[in-house]
């Protein structure tokens, strides 16, 4: 019934439309709305290169100068000195405070490592802070938990597993213990329904902890609060021995992806003796992807992440503040020069922001061509964070420079004196009473039809006793999505005629003051002319 | 000057399909194995694709109309795979992972190698249903595209590649091309290139996520869309990322470690940005209605006055209000709901006409106008699976917000051209419709082909967006958070405010809302984009509209650049 009902709106909606668009094709009706220069569309690939390569000559003028080697020389030396006074610190980042009865620190490793290297790594860690801490290591229990880009097909129960998790033999043995299964099965899976002698609920599965908060399976992220878990069908737990019978070829050495560390009872003023220690041991680990501590003071996580310290930031900008001195030294030096110039080229026609992209490009290209390869040296030599260091002299220095220059450069504001008239949006003529209206209002009309810069979106006119109204909306053909509504007024009254032209620039993006000027330039003067041209 | 039917317009209408079809296949194939979708980008990359097959089998160039209709029936059968193969992978995905206990119903997933008949007319009749979208889209086109004067991007990219036709063989047209697909294969052949600031973040502002992915795509979009918008864009991403994911954490909403990286980030704050954008959208949809009351009310007076136009806006309704249907027989829904069912289909009516509004700013909306929906029927207390299927766009199969943001984007590249919406709706419509149950084959004959066991079809890819919809189906109350929809409300008043009373540079609540929704990595592409474009209008407008046309054929190439990819990974498997 109801796949009837569905089919039956899905045809008839399709009959429908074939009926439109067979209807549109036997009338023979134009597709196509009249737009006589749209088929054109103007395409302009042409880069106007003579302004850009304006630019960059008088760049290329003022970067060539010798006093330029002298900020450069600044900067790199003060990049140098502000990534060897970097120091990194790690830290433990508090989760939780909720106690825990015991101790427990899991290690992820960001790429596996061989069971060798996980027990060599566990016994100096272990070494390392009984020096120090009288503390006892309980277990130490190496864990695979690897996610397979290529699953494995277990054809027996038509399963893809693409997620293994694999532990020693003994905890293995405990675990089968605890959940009743049998002791020859080789893995644990997750069924719903079949009830097999190697199966568990799926939300058993997924609540399996290695140690109190500490869960078996690998978390995959988090939604919210909420822990995502891979689905666990297509898990298997097995020993870390049964491994490479279910692996076969596929498995390296490098198994262990976890490694966790149950102490015996630790006292609470131990506890951040501990901490402190196991911060120094985990930073020269290059491998650590994330340690995580459980113990009675709370849940914390190890920043794998070396934040500066307070003194590695005062060194950093301090070195910004002196190379910032020296820089500005030199640009002021060369102010009245590119000031020179400048006066020179605005003479020739540049336009007066073209000086602010030449003076902003000038202190970029100095301090990029500089800093970038010096950042790089230090981050091949010294790592990440003395880069950052680095970074934050070059960035404050950039500011700086960037700003001084801008504000240096900016042009005098126009003053009552200056010649200076702005294109106008609306214009009046007065003309003498022999002209004819229709006459005009054709010329206008012809004038608006023959401007090649624009294309005629709407044209229409009334016509009054003593009165005519035109209005025009013209697309601009050099940029798209931009144009002019234009109203035209004529007007005869006893003595003369009056024309009253106002206009409104529209563009679907955000126009400039350029080419606002240069519509209503275009499209306003082409209409002066052509009534000046009808009066002569 | 008016221009006839082409003669050749059965020509146009034969290579779409034909390009449709393949777009299609390759679409549902991306979609299900690979995770790349081309089918929002269709009108851009069967321009280029219908162009070179029109050119080869009518040995000259094709005629605007020719080669427009094309794209339109290309398009078309594109876009369905949104509707058909795509949920209908979701579905299998959502089954298999998220249990049984769902009670999904057979039809609507992957059940062995038969196909069931109700599957494919559900599938059919949904997609049915979506096209009212598109209806919707033609009756509102004027009032977007000369009343609202949305540029529509991917609208004028794809009319620009259609009028530089004539100069594909060109180096300097098929050299951005090539460079485009050069471009997207080597980010597919390296995989991730980008730098994440968010683990050192985490020090310094707990919660707070920055990065930056070299994604072309992209880039090329937001350097087509306008500057005001793209800064909206990346201004957005920033506040949710900057300001909202710190404050969620401050609340103690969400958990954050110093270990983690964007995608975990983003993936923890879904339920609360889903909730943010829920605040956010009800304030929004509220002040757009009242802020364009007017020009609606003109609007809604000549559709009343104009036959053709009501016809079409009574099919589109009568198509949405026919879910009544399948909803009373499926679900035997509760009196409360079958009450507020009115309202709710004026809400979808609504966020249709917001989302072609987002569209029309940013190219795509990307679903960001959705959870309203979602949030509307979870608040009526809809504790069942197939209620969301019939009824929310967001979740569901029934999309008509979708594809009536992707129709306005054709008309508006139509109407760019000189082509008639009276002749695209039903060509669109058409080939939505009867590439459905094409598109429906080609999802499950892929699922027939590489089994849920394939290596290929990555099952813990699946698991976020499963378990999400899994949260929400359930009625986990954790699936929206009442605070987050607080925050949101108020941050899009404050922001309106602010925005009408400074006017900052004609930045728009709709392209902030965006940018609420995306990733923090491609939230600074926009910002870097506006950058480019600010400077290039600078030097010139010549420079400018260069940057643009270039884009657009960059864009096309980065479309075909995955659809080579895609077609080179199926060689590989099969």
């Amino acid at each position: 019934m109801l796949d009837t009902i569905m089919l039956v709106i899905y045809l008839c909606t399709i009959a429908y439309l074939a009926y439109l668009l067979t209807v549109m094709f036997i009338r023979k009706s134009p597709l196509m709305f009249e737009k006589s220069l749209i088929h054109n569309l103007a395409f302009y690939t042409r880069l106007r290169a003579s302004r850009i390569l304006f630019m960059l000559k008088v760049l290329r003028t003022i970067l060539l100068k010798p006093i330029v080697l002298l900020p450069i020389i600044a900067l790199i030396i003060f990049m140098l000195i502000s990534a060897r006074a970097a120091i990194p610190a790690y830290s433990w980042y508090k989760v939780s405070g909720e106690p825990f009865n015991e101790t427990v620190v899991t290690i992820s490793f960001i790429n596996p490592i061989s069971i060798g290297e996980g027990t060599d790594f566990a016994e100096t860690l272990i070494e390392e802070i009984t020096k120090s801490i009288n503390v006892q290591v309980r277990t130490v229990m190496p864990i695979a938990r690897l996610s397979l880009a290529k699953p494995i097909i277990l054809n027996n129960i038509n399963r893809s597993i693409y997620v293994i998790v694999a532990l020693p033999d003994n905890y293995i043995a405990k675990l089968k213990e605890s959940l009743e299964l049998g002791m020859h099965v080789p893995y644990i899976l997750s069924c719903d329904k079949t009830l097999r002698s190697n199966c568990i609920p799926p939300h058993k599965l997924l609540n399996l902890v290695v140690i109190d908060d500490v869960y078996l399976l690998p978390v995959q992220g988090y939604i919210g609060l909420k822990p995502i878990f891979p689905p666990p069908g297509n898990v298997m737990i097995t020993s870390l021995n049964y491994l490479p019978k279910v692996l076969g070829e596929d498995l390296g050495d490098e198994v262990i992806t976890d490694l966790v560390i149950v102490y015996d009872e630790v006292i609470v003023t131990d506890l951040s003796k501990l901490m402190k220690q196991l911060l120094v041991i985990l930073s020269k680990y290059g491998n650590i992807n994330k340690a995580e501590l459980v113990c009675p003071l709370g849940k914390f996580l190890y920043s794998r992440v070396a934040i500066p310290t307070s003194k590695s930031l005062i060194v950093a900008t301090t070195t910004s503040i002196i190379s910032i001195i020296v820089l500005l030294a030199v640009l002021h030096s060369m102010t009245p020069e590119i000031k020179s110039l400048y006066g020179k080229l605005l003479l020739v026609g540049m336009p007066q922001w073209s000086m602010t992209i030449i003076s902003s490009l000038y202190v970029s290209i100095l301090i990029l061509l500089v800093g970038v390869p010096t950042l790089i040296y230090i981050y091949l030599r010294y790592g990440g964070l003395p880069t950052f260091n680095s970074f934050l002299t070059l960035s404050i220095t950039w500011l700086s420079s960037l700003t001084y220059m801008n504000s240096s450069l900016k042009p005098k504001s126009l003053t009552k004196s200056d010649v200076y008239i702005p294109i106008t949006r609306r214009y009046d003529l007065m003309l003498s009473n022999g002209i004819d209206l229709s006459r005009l209002e054709n010329v206008i009309k012809d004038s608006l039809k023959t401007n090649e810069f624009f294309t005629i979106e709407e044209l229409e006119s009334q016509r009054y006793p003593n009165e005519v109204v035109i209005h025009a909306r013209l697309m601009y053909n050099e940029v798209w999505g931009s144009g002019l509504d234009l109203n035209i007024v004529l007007s005869r009254d006893e003595e003369s005629v009056k024309v009253h032209i106002s206009s409104y620039v529209w563009g679907i993006e955000e126009i400039s003051e350029s080419i606002m000027n240069t519509m209503l330039g275009l499209a306003i003067s082409r209409i002066v002319g052509a009534i000046r041209s009808c009066l002569t | 000057m008016t221009l006839e039917v082409s003669s050749k317009w059965h020509v146009g209408v034969a290579v779409g399909i034909i390009v449709g079809s393949l777009l299609g296949f390759i679409d549902t194939y991306g979609y299900a194995v690979t995770g790349y979708t081309t089918s929002e980008l269709a009108p851009i990359i069967s321009a280029i694709l219908t162009l070179a097959l029109l050119t080869l089998i009518l040995k000259r160039p094709p005629t605007i109309i020719e080669h427009l209709i094309s794209i339109v029936a290309a398009t078309g059968i594109s876009l369905s795979t949104a509707i058909t193969s795509g949920m209908y992978i979701t579905y299998t995905m959502l089954n298999y992972i998220g249990g049984e206990d769902l009670n999904l119903p057979e039809w609507l997933y992957f059940k062995g190698a038969f196909l069931n008949g109700t599957t494919f007319t559900f599938y059919s009749y949904a997609t049915a249903v979506s096209a009212s979208g598109i209806f919707l889209a033609y009756v509102f086109h004027k009032h977007f595209i000369e009343k609202e004067r949305l540029p529509y991007p991917i609208g004028l990219a794809c009319s620009m590649i259609v009028s530089m036709g004539k100069y594909l063989g060109k180096p300097r047209i098929t050299l951005p091309i090539i460079l485009g697909i050069l471009l997207q294969l080597s980010v597919l052949q390296v995989g991730y290139m980008g730098i994440d600031l968010t683990s050192p973040l985490q020090q310094v502002i707990p919660g707070s996520s920055i990065a930056l992915t070299l994604d072309f795509f992209i880039l090329f979009l937001a350097l087509l869309i306008p500057l005001n918008t793209s800064v909206g864009i990346g201004i957005g991403n920033l506040i949710m990322y900057l300001v909202l994911t710190p404050l969620l954490t401050y609340l103690g909403l969400m958990y954050v470690a110093p270990f983690m990286k964007s995608p975990d980030i983003v993936l923890e704050a879904a339920p609360y940005t889903a909730s943010i954008m829920v605040g956010f959208l009800i304030v929004t949809i509220i002040y757009y209605f009242i802020s364009a009351r007017m020009s609606f009310i003109l609007t809604f007076k000549l559709i009343l006055k104009d036959k053709a136009l009501l016809k079409r806006a009574i099919l589109s309704l009568t198509l949405l209000i026919s879910l009544v249907i399948p909803l009373w027989i499926l679900t035997k829904p509760s009196t409360k709901l079958l009450a507020f069912l009115p309202l709710y289909f004026i809400l979808h009516i609504m966020l249709a006409l917001l989302t072609i509004r987002v569209v029309g700013e940013t190219g795509t909306a990307s679903q960001s106008t959705l959870p309203l929906a979602t949030f509307s029927l979870f608040s009526l207390k809809v504790r069942n699976a197939l209620t969301y299927v019939l009824l929310d766009p967001y979740t569901g199969v029934p999309m008509p917000q979708f594809m009536a943001g992707a129709s306005m984007n054709i008309f508006k590249s139509a109407r760019k051209l000189g082509l008639d919406a009276d002749i695209v709706l039903p060509i669109l419509a058409l080939s939505i419709l009867i590439g459905a149950p094409l598109t429906l084959i080609y999802g499950h004959y892929l699922l027939l082909a590489y089994g849920l066991n394939s290596p290929k079809l990555n099952l813990l890819r699946w698991v976020p967006v499963v378990t999400w919809m899994n949260i929400i189906y359930r009625g986990d109350v954790s699936a929206f958070n009442i605070t987050s929809i607080i925050i949101g409300a108020v941050l899009a008043f404050t922001l309106i405010l602010l925005l009408r009373i400074t006017r900052l540079g004609g930045i728009s609540i709709y392209s902030i809302l965006l940018g609420l929704t995306l990733t923090p990595d491609i939230g600074v592409i926009f910002l870097i984009a506006s950058l480019i474009k600010y400077v290039a209008l600078r030097i010139g407008f010549d420079v400018y509209e260069s940057l643009l046309t270039y884009s657009s054929l960059m864009l096309a190439g980065c479309g075909i650049g995955v659809i080579v990819s895609t077609i080179t990974s199926l060689v590989g498997v099969t």
